[in-house]
């Protein structure tokens, strides 16, 4: 165990320095990546230009810079290029929204994925089945921001049914209103990996249900329910778990920009789609580290839950 | 249907009571995309209590099917399965589901060909028994891992105690399958079911296990039917002898009388295909000529008729199960009549697919 964790810190730092490398690297290399000129508002001259440079080291070799941006990324002092407020102080407030976005789409996707992928599984070629089929094919087909904005105006601002839109915590609005406004975005995000998820544990399952300590579970005389879910259930899920630990890290690390800007909810996905949009790299670094961090780290976890489904597993 | 018999009154036990499993007229036909796949047609075995019966034929002969059936295991969408199976007066093909639940792992226990795949790999081994034992009894968990643990130990695991904790994986081939008759006999069912128990295993555990299997039923007066295709298996533990080919029985006789007396050409040739331990070593090792013949496709009339030197044009209707004279219990299904058989077997010698050999041999000693 101690190995492992030694072996996957490593690979982090590893992950960690790529990733950050070629974030640099593409944000020097597009055209308009000069922060200077963006910096010194409109019609400047070469003089404001190259005091700007000055002031915030652009006039330092690259890899000066680099290693300075990654110096203040640690140490909390990182500076937004076009607002000029802390990019970290602003990843830990929008972090509370989105990391409750991700919580509530990863238990829709799990409980979702495996229910229904168990209902297809146990009647293949059913109506329930086929029916299950085209509902997946449909999920993984809508685009995220379009059935976003579909339950945003018409269940929230025309029906009322749900907010439109918007975070409300929970020291603010109580348990209920908190999971309320995120009911949505929650769901929103969770159609594409439900259908996904639901085709890949039919599969599995199907074949687990085919095989022979199925077949001895059976001649044991075990209840259905205990032959499905204590003998093929846990065998199939492995694969299923698999996607949904990177899934929940990509969320997580604010790979919802799309959700997160159609429902307003003002999160760490949604701060990295504006910066983007403005070319400020300070935010956009920090929030690929981030979301680095939590895909090294919840891989890891599902590599554990891995050894504790398959004790054939070795960490 | 026949009336409801009356039960044996107690103290008078006769044959009737003996009878523990009686099969009549079995058929199972799977869905295809071509038509029903026959897999067993019109198969009739009995077994008494104690006695150990071997269901021999190669692959795709049915056996395991029969088997598979017995337990409801082939059962599923499409699946025909007609004719009676009849397991100490209880009607197995019409049982429901819930009914042959409790007689799984209970009266009728089953142990697999595979002993790598057929255990959870994922589940302690220990659990995997005492789930068996909860399932049909009400003990609680302390008194289920104390049973496995004597279960363990009975089969010859040894460190039981410990050992009851590992996962399949940290278990040899032969153990495992030490696993899975423990698991099997947990409950103490009245039959054992073994199919092909001993394929997977290296020659000095198969015989281990054999050996457990029949020290077992010594002790415990329980019922084997073992399928197999190792007539060296067979000639060692049946005490009844059914030998199937394309989904029917061709041939059933007491063990002795089987191997002393075949009357089927099909078993003419299992038995001939055995090398020789003593006398000059064939060359080759006789054979039978051709291949099975697909359960889609089986032949009109006898199943053998293909592949058999001996056809002629009675063949083409399918031969009747029966006893021919002198020998009660042993049937065959050949048309050939017995004198005809016992001349053509002389010179047979087990390289059936070769006719003209046999017929001039035959000649010879004739």
């Amino acid at each position: 165990m101690i190995g492992f964790i030694i072996r996957r810190l490593a690979s982090m730092v590893l992950v960690l320095f790529a990733v950050s490398v070629l974030v640099f690297a593409i944000f020097n290399i597009i055209p308009g990546g000069d922060p200077a000129v963006r910096m010194a508002g409109k019609n400047p001259t070469d003089v404001q230009i190259e005091a700007i440079r000055k002031e915030w080291g652009f006039d330092k070799p690259v890899t000066t810079q680099y290693a300075k941006m990654i110096e203040k990324t640690f140490d909390g002092q990182l500076i937004s290029y076009s607002n000029r407020e802390n990019v970290l102080e602003r990843i830990k407030e929008g972090l509370p929204r989105t990391l409750s976005l991700t919580f509530w789409s990863s238990l829709f996707m799990l409980v979702g994925g495996i229910a229904l992928g168990m209902l297809s599984a146990l009647r293949p070629n059913s109506f329930a089945d086929r029916t299950i089929n085209a509902i997946a094919v449909v999920g993984i087909s809508l685009p995220v921001f379009w059935i976003g904005g579909l339950m945003s105006y018409y269940l929230g601002s025309k029906a009322g049914i749900i907010p439109a839109g918007g975070y409300v915590s929970i020291s603010e609005g109580g348990v209920l209103d908190w999971f309320w406004h995120l009911l949505a975005p929650s769901l929103a995000i969770s159609f594409l990996f439900i259908g996904i998820y639901s085709r890949v544990l039919r599969g599995d399952l199907l074949d687990a249900l085919r095989a022979d300590y199925v077949r001895t579970a059976e001649a044991k005389g075990l209840s259905k329910r205990r032959v499905v879910v204590r003998h093929a259930l846990r065998n199939a899920l492995i694969p299923m778990i698999t996607l949904w630990g990177l899934d929940v890290a990509i969320t997580l690390g604010g790979g919802a920009v799309l959700t997160e800007t159609v429902f307003d909810l003002d999160g760490v996905g949604a701060y990295l789609a504006d910066s983007t949009r403005s070319l400020d790299v300070p935010p956009v670094m920090a929030i690929t580290l981030l979301g680095a961090i939590a895909v090294v780290v919840m891989n890891a976890i599902i590599d554990i839950l891995y050894a504790y489904l398959d004790p054939r597993i070795r960490l | 249907m026949t009336a409801p018999t009356a039960p044996t009154p107690a103290g008078a036990p006769d044959a009737a009571s003996d009878l523990l499993l009686d099969i009549d007229g079995l058929g199972v036909a799977f869905p295809s995309e071509r038509g029903p796949i026959h897999a067993v047609r019109d198969v009739r075995l009995t077994l008494r209590r104690g006695e150990v019966l071997a269901v021999v034929g190669e692959s795709g002969s049915g056996k395991s099917v029969t088997a598979l059936t017995l337990l409801g295991l082939t059962r599923g969408r499409g699946t025909a399965i007609t004719g009676k199976a009849e397991f100490d007066g209880i009607d197995l093909i019409g049982a429901s589901d819930s009914q042959l639940r409790r007689i799984r792992g209970k009266r009728i226990a089953m142990v697999f060909q595979d002993p790598m795949s057929s255990l959870n790999p994922v589940l302690r081994i220990g659990h995997q028994i005492a789930e068996q034992i909860r399932a049909h009894e009400g003990v609680g968990k302390a008194e289920a891992r104390k049973r496995t643990i004597d279960a363990l130990t009975e089969v010859g695991i040894p460190r039981a105690a410990e050992r009851v904790d590992a996962y399949p994986h940290e278990f040899s081939g032969g153990m495992r399958q030490r696993v899975m008759i423990a698991m099997a006999l947990v409950c103490g069912p009245e039959l054992l079911i073994a199919d092909e128990p001993t394929t997977a295993l290296d020659v000095t555990v198969q015989a281990q296990i054999l050996d457990l299997i029949l020290r077992l039923r010594d002790e415990r007066g329980m019922s084997v039917m073992l399928v197999t295709h190792d007539l060296g298996v067979v000639a060692e533990t049946a005490d009844q002898v059914a030998v199937m080919y394309g989904g029917r029985i061709v041939e059933q006789a007491p063990c002795d009388e089987l191997f002393a007396d075949p009357r089927h050409p099909y078993s003419w040739g299992l038995i001939g295909s055995i090398p020789p331990l003593t006398g000059a070593k064939p060359e080759y090792l006789p054979t039978i000529a051709g291949t099975p013949p697909s359960p889609l496709a089986l032949p009109a009339g006898c199943p053998f008729r293909a592949r058999c030197p001996h056809e002629f044009e009675q063949c083409a209707e399918v031969p009747p199960l029966a006893e021919t004279a002198g020998a009660p219990g042993h049937l065959d299904r050949c048309w050939l009549p017995i004198d005809e058989k016992r001349i053509r077997r002389a010179g047979a010698d087990g390289r059936i697919g070769l006719l003209h050999d046999a017929e001039a041999t035959t000649e010879e000693s004739a």
